[in-house]
């Protein structure tokens, strides 16, 4: 595509920023922000990546798979500043996330071990891990304050920290992996997936399209699942104190 | 053995402000007590339950039990003796079957059907479909199940605040005709806070009033 074509696709930019003046929305700030970023963010990554590709030296590719899961953890922190430490756990979370997703990949020859295969697949698990994690972290805020007479019943009754969080932490899981299970169940009905859409625009062939596809599907329902998991065990004690007391949660 | 659940030098302070809620206040609670809190709200009556159920720490002061600092009570166990029954029932999702076995599930203990029944008709809940859902219970009958609950637990002393609020006159008799019972038979205590004047003289022998940040303790008659 040429960057002349691609440019003239900023008319769909265009055209909703003239819908937020006309309606008032107030998005024409954000969504032009929005578009310059996401530009400049995406350009320099094609670069960046073009480069290391051409490098093949391990130390650049375990340095730029670090900066994506410093920044996923960072952003995703922001989901639960009430919570201490989030930080660090989220870093641990995505970190442990990751190693294990691509450990597999690798150590079972589904993929080449080539900064190629491994940067968009760890973009992938890492931004995924990231989103599963903000949701998580999301809910059991609004948990511990919305049930926080149910546990202080339980514990109330004698109940241990397992115990009394248990059904609080089984929801925080749950609605953290809505997205991934929704997806997993209207992928080729509802929608056709980026990677797969991407590929098939490329020239490659539908059904190897579709392999990497279900390849990624997997990896994701498999990275969610532990995302969420890890989560839970994490923040176990991010709404009790270590005697078993509500901590209060200050924004 | 006897219970004996002391508290020493015992204050609270409002916990953003930091201002005194009540002053050091230290008592004994032994097998029979049966005491009622009184006092206008924000004196810190649910406050001093609480510690005593160490769902709150103290600003000042320790308890024991059975001669053991609360320290060294492992913090469940000390909640299974000492359990704290909250004004607002509060149900576990579920069906009040599941309500009534989680005592006994959470500290693993066989669940006796008879006890559960036994305890659901004396404060009148005899005709309940064990396997309709709790929530939909009026608030009067969810306060006698989480009371019914408590009773499953097994505890040695009762921490009672406003248990009868949201029943009627018969409910409440039955309920402390109940507790009264539960105490004399088994040798154990309550702590009950009420703000119904009458009600003092039918459940408690001895009062503890909270006024001005000072808790004073006087000896009663019970009158039934």
């Amino acid at each position: 595509m040429s960057y002349l074509a691609l440019s003239c696709t900023l008319i769909f930019i265009v055209v909703t920023m003239i819908i937020s003046l006309q309606r008032k929305l107030d998005l024409e700030k954000d969504i032009m922000i929005g578009t310059i970023r996401a530009t400049i963010q995406l350009l320099v990554i094609g670069y960046i990546l073009g480069y290391i590709f051409a490098q093949h030296k391990l130390w650049m590719l375990v340095g730029i798979i670090t900066l994506m899961i410093t920044i996923a953890s960072i952003n995703a922190a922001k989901r639960g500043k009430v919570f201490r430490h989030a930080v660090w756990k989220l870093l641990l979370c995505i970190g442990i996330v990751e190693s294990f997703v691509m450990l597999l990949l690798i150590g079972l020859h589904i993929i080449e071990p080539t900064a190629q295969f491994i940067i968009p697949l760890s973009g992938m698990t890492i931004g995924n891990a990231m989103v599963v994690a903000g949701l998580f972290l999301t809910q059991l805020k609004r948990e511990g304050e919305a049930s926080k007479e149910e546990i202080e019943m339980l514990l109330a009754l004698g109940a241990n920290q397992k115990q009394s969080l248990h059904r609080l932490m089984q929801r925080s899981v749950r609605f953290s992996m809505i997205p991934t299970i929704d997806a997993l169940k209207t992928v080729g009905l509802v929608q056709l997936p980026g990677m797969m859409t991407g590929m098939i625009i490329a020239g490659a062939s539908p059904t190897e399209a579709v392999k990497y596809q279900l390849l990624i599907l997997f990896v994701h329902a498999g990275a969610a699942a532990l995302t969420a998991i890890l989560m839970s065990i994490l923040f176990q004690n991010a709404l009790l104190t270590s005697d078993l007391r509500i901590r209060s949660m200050k924004s | 053995m006897s219970l004996e659940l002391s508290l020493h030098q015992v204050s609270q302070c409002f916990q953003e402000e930091g201002k005194e809620l009540f002053q050091q206040f230290s008592a004994t609670i032994r097998g029979g007590s049966k005491i009622a809190c009184t006092g206008a709200s924000g004196q810190g009556k649910s406050s001093l339950l609480k510690i005593l159920a160490r769902l709150d720490n103290p600003a000042t002061g320790s308890l024991s039990w059975n001669n053991q600092e609360a320290a060294d009570v492992p913090i469940t166990s000390w909640r299974k003796n000492i359990h704290y029954v909250a004004q607002h029932a509060i149900m576990l999702p579920g069906t009040i079957e599941d309500n009534l076995v989680l005592p006994s599930q959470l500290h693993q203990f066989p669940f006796h059907r008879d006890a559960a029944e036994n305890l659901l008709s004396k404060v009148g809940l005899e005709q309940l479909d064990w396997k309709a859902d709790a929530s939909q219970l009026s608030g009067g009958e969810q306060q006698r199940l989480a009371l019914v609950r408590s009773l499953l637990l097994e505890p040695q002393v009762l921490l009672l605040d406003e248990t009868t609020a949201s029943l009627d006159e018969k409910h409440t008799l039955k309920v402390e005709e109940l507790l009264r019972s539960w105490v004399d038979e088994h040798d154990r205590a309550y702590i009950w806070i009420t703000h119904q004047p009458d009600q003092i003289h039918r459940i408690a022998n001895e009062q503890w009033s909270f006024k001005n940040r000072i808790i004073t303790s006087k000896r009663l008659e019970v009158m039934v």
